[in-house]
């Protein structure tokens, strides 16, 4: 059985210019311990599509019009208020792009594991719950623990922030980690760093990963699998090496096209034909 | 190349330091070096990229050439002529030559102008003789040339998505027909199919009107199509300069090996 199985989900959302069909008719499977990238621009509906995994969507203005989400065989959009709470931050652990904004900046970081741990591992004790702290940032490759335990997240870099918020994501054994632009905001040095322990992770955890990003260069050493979204609909899905060796879908070709690459030298980047695209 | 390019602008020695303050209730006093240094030059008709993580000082030179940066120490000379200790109003019109465009097409359009004041401003400023009509003809042409509608004129910048608002802004620095334009991460907040468009734009631009860029970027890929030259900095200090290819083929200083072996491929 998939570890996640979303089938034919529709999400409207009410706006000002009228509705907008966000995820149009999406369907797709994630097995146990996978890692599938979800790739589309701005407005292609990924982070809306990783959201509502968990029901994390605000509605209004959403609006679910159909399908349903299967995680370990049972609809997250029927399940009720505290079995979502269970299941969010438990077995389904999000990581954001912004490292800065999702903690909290009144908290020290270790007050906000402990938040997390109290919450889906009420077993542990206060003194267990110090260790598991300490254990979890040695984890996510944090060399002084002691040091950024104590630390307000102001006094991290990017980096060693979203160590911290993968570290929280991690504390409560997710099976389904879903990253949304995990790096996107990190320097190019600190985006590898923080890739290659994500990878690193899954392979030790054994958790499926649902990496939703932009750049298609990323996807190509961390996912199994590829799902490239254009406006709310997923356009074509493969294997990450075919899909980028061979794009099928005049989108992908597209958008694999138009990134300058190292070294490649193009006398003039390749460019998307919108009209075209919305035509065909 | 026997192309003799002569240098617009040359950066020598820029130093520009902030006080900081730290520990309780700011007692210490400790010095920041954003910029600690850097010497470089940008010809006629170049290219010239300038690459560094957050932190390294590299949006702070673009700034401070245009005085939007308080300059500690060191000289900015502007064809041969040392601009750094000029009177405002004897810099300003140098202001004609020197451009920016910025990386947030969002934050750097005052919401509550027209397009048309927004381009216009500059052609009110610095040519203020102009009439209305032929500040008005003027914006047209401009739009035209980056893309836009002349009808895009009396509307409000909300109203564009992020690449029309480049192009609004890339038709604000070229109002005034600059020499150079610094271009500070031009498309990092871009998607990449609309990074490619604007990079395409920015090219051909220069093509039309031999506009020299100090391209300020982060991604190496952009960085190497665009560039003639390219900087390295970190902490403050260009730690490598060079032509494209010695940069990106030989590269010779750790950190430089350092940030292109961190660049993901694809496939």
């Amino acid at each position: 059985m998939p570890l996640l199985e979303v089938q034919n989900l529709r999400i409207t959302f009410t706006t000002e210019e009228g509705e907008v069909k966000a995820v149009d008719d999406i369907s797709f499977a994630i097995q146990p311990g996978e890692v599938v990238a979800l790739v589309g621009e701005s407005g292609s509906g990924k982070s809306v599509m990783a959201l509502a995994l968990a029901r994390l969507l605000q509605s209004p203005p959403a609006r679910y019009d159909g399908g349903q989400v299967l995680f370990e065989g049972r609809n997250t959009l029927a399940m009720g208020r505290s079995e979502l709470q269970q299941l969010r931050g438990g077995k389904i652990a999000y990581v954001f792009q912004e490292p800065s904004t999702s903690l909290n900046p009144v908290f020290r970081v270790r007050t906000q594991i402990a938040e997390a741990l109290a919450l889906h591992r009420p077993d542990l004790g206060a003194a267990d719950r110090r260790n598991e702290i300490r254990r979890l940032l040695t984890e996510v490759g944090i060399q002084d623990p002691a040091r950024v335990m104590d630390a307000y997240p102001h006094q991290l870099s990017g980096g060693m922030q979203q160590r911290v918020m993968i570290a929280m994501a991690i504390a409560c054994r997710p099976v389904l980690l879903v990253a949304d632009e995990p790096t996107t905001a990190l320097d190019v040095t600190i985006q590898a760093q923080i890739l290659d322990l994500l990878r690193e992770l899954r392979q030790r955890l054994g958790m499926a990963v649902l990496l939703i990003t932009h750049n298609f260069a990323i996807v190509s050493n961390m996912a199994d699998r590829v799902m490239v979204m254009y406006r709310g609909r997923i356009v074509e899905e493969g294997v990450a090496r075919d899909v980028l060796r061979k794009p099928q879908h005049p989108y992908t070709q597209a958008l694999i096209a138009c990134i300058p690459r190292l070294g490649s030298r193009q006398k003039r980047l390749a460019t998307m034909d919108r009209a075209a695209l919305a035509a065909g | 190349m026997n192309r003799k390019i002569q240098n617009l602008l040359e950066v020598r020695d820029l130093k520009v330091h902030y006080p900081s303050r730290s520990g309780f209730f700011f007692g210490i006093k400790n010095v920041v070096r954003a910029v600690d240094g850097v010497s470089f030059s940008i010809g006629e008709g170049e290219t010239v990229g300038l690459v560094g993580e957050s932190g390294s000082g590299k949006t702070t030179v673009g700034r401070a050439i245009i005085r939007l940066a308080p300059i500690t120490d060191g000289a900015v000379i502007w064809e041969g002529r040392d601009v750094t200790r000029l009177e405002e109003g004897d810099f300003r019109p140098l202001r004609k030559h020197i451009q920016m465009i910025f990386q947030d097409p969002y934050g750097s359009l005052n919401p509550r102008l027209t397009i048309e004041s927004i381009v216009g401003e500059a052609l009110a400023i610095h040519f203020p003789k102009m009439s209305r009509a032929d500040r008005r003809d003027r914006v047209t042409q401009l739009l035209r040339q980056v893309g836009l509608q002349p009808e895009h004129a009396r509307r409000y910048p909300h109203e564009f998505s992020g690449g029309q608002r480049q192009r609004i802004g890339i038709a604000r620095a070229l109002a005034v027909s600059p020499r150079l334009i610094i271009c500070d991460e031009p498309v990092s907040a871009l998607d990449v199919s609309v990074q490619a468009q604007i990079i395409n734009l920015l090219q051909d631009l220069q093509q039309e009107l031999k506009l020299a860029y100090l391209f300020i970027g982060h991604d190496l890929g952009v960085v190497e199509h665009v560039s003639d030259r390219v900087l390295v900095m970190q902490h403050g200090e260009i730690v490598e300069a060079g032509s494209r290819d010695e940069i990106y083929r030989k590269p010779k200083h750790p950190y430089t090996q350092k940030l292109l072996a961190a660049v993901p491929s694809l496939v």
